[in-house]
């Protein structure tokens, strides 16, 4: 009898630590997010190098976790061609603890003409990728954001 | 309690949505009309289960079912709500949507959340049979008969004697 009502205490503690760690991931998770989604915490900048024939791509991001629990945010820039293929990569991950507020910079060079290619002529795109953990990343978000007219957002 | 929570909640809730969105719920192909009656649904079943719970003797089979079909429901309503209306992304949801030439992908993974929902409700039923097998074995140990208080004791020649010449009766020391 005791033993039952013992482990019924154990099985009810279990619910209620797995419900209490699901809203704060939750809650975490969506406040991170949320403040980065927000229009003024991203910028990305073009600078077409004509004399070094570079084309440059840099994604500026201010990160703020205003959430309960520490995150992991990765945030990456990628090249693709006209058929999706990925041409160059450039990705930067940093640890937020609850509310701390730091910038991110990524940047991704290419051959001008390729640039040219991609965010002039609108053949082949650019995509920036935005991926949040937090729970020990046992909880995600991954935000894929795939711009196919021009290089700004 | 449970029906309201379950159901009159869900099928509530989204009338008080603010219009903006509703719209993006729409835009991103999110059929939110078909979690909340799933939502519902289980709401119902939830709440018929309890009530069996509640006029039925906890050593009963049917109690004991009742009890795994709860948990069962539980987790059906876990897999359904983590998944965003389809069971079958196991806490892993995809949602794409279109804004301003760009395609903007949001992919959440609570799979975690859905093997720990598998652990709660393994225990949830291991539970309910152990306390099944309390409650029938205490029923059983209730309806066997009284055991007689003297039985197995030897009676003394000066306990058989008959009450008038027993010593506290007859009056010698």
């Amino acid at each position: 009898m005791r033993a039952v009502r013992v482990f019924g205490v154990v099985v009810a503690v279990v619910q209620l630590a797995s419900m209490i760690a699901f809203s704060v991931s939750m809650y975490t998770i969506f406040a991170a997010a949320s403040s980065m989604a927000s229009g003024d915490s991203m910028a990305m900048e073009l600078t077409l190098d004509e004399a070094a024939g570079v084309g440059a791509l840099r994604l500026d991001a201010v990160a703020r976790n205003e959430g309960l629990l520490g995150v992991n945010l990765a945030v990456g820039v990628s090249a693709l061609d006209e058929a999706g293929e990925s041409l160059a990569r450039n990705s930067t991950s940093v640890h937020l603890e609850a509310g701390e507020v730091r910038t991110v910079s990524v940047s991704l060079s290419l051959p001008l003409g390729v640039m040219r290619r991609i965010t002039v002529e609108r053949r082949g795109c650019l995509e920036v990728t935005m991926d949040l953990r937090t729970l020990n990343d046992l909880v995600s978000v991954s935000n894929t954001m795939t711009v196919r007219e021009g290089g700004s957002s | 309690m449970t029906l309201l929570i379950f159901t009159i909640l869900p099928l509530y809730a989204p009338s008080q949505l603010p219009p903006e969105l509703d719209a993006l719920i729409s835009q991103a192909g999110f059929d939110l009309t078909g979690l909340i009656n799933r939502i519902a649904a289980i709401g119902v079943a939830l709440t018929l289960l309890t009530l069996v719970k509640g006029f039925v003797a906890k050593y009963s089979p049917l109690y004991l079912l009742a009890s795994i079909a709860s948990g069962a429901t539980t987790f059906a309503f876990t897999l359904i709500t983590l998944g965003l209306g389809d069971w079958q992304n196991l806490g892993v949801v995809t949602v794409s949507m279109g804004v301003q030439g760009a395609t903007n992908t949001v992919v959440l993974n609570l799979s975690a959340f859905v093997k720990l929902a598998t652990v709660t409700v393994t225990l949830e039923v291991i539970h309910s049979i152990l306390e099944f097998a309390d409650a029938k074995k205490q029923r059983s140990e209730a309806q066997q008969p009284p055991e007689r208080p003297f039985e197995g004791t030897t009676l003394q020649p000066e306990d058989q004697m008959p009450p008038e010449i027993h010593p506290l009766f007859s009056g010698r020391d």
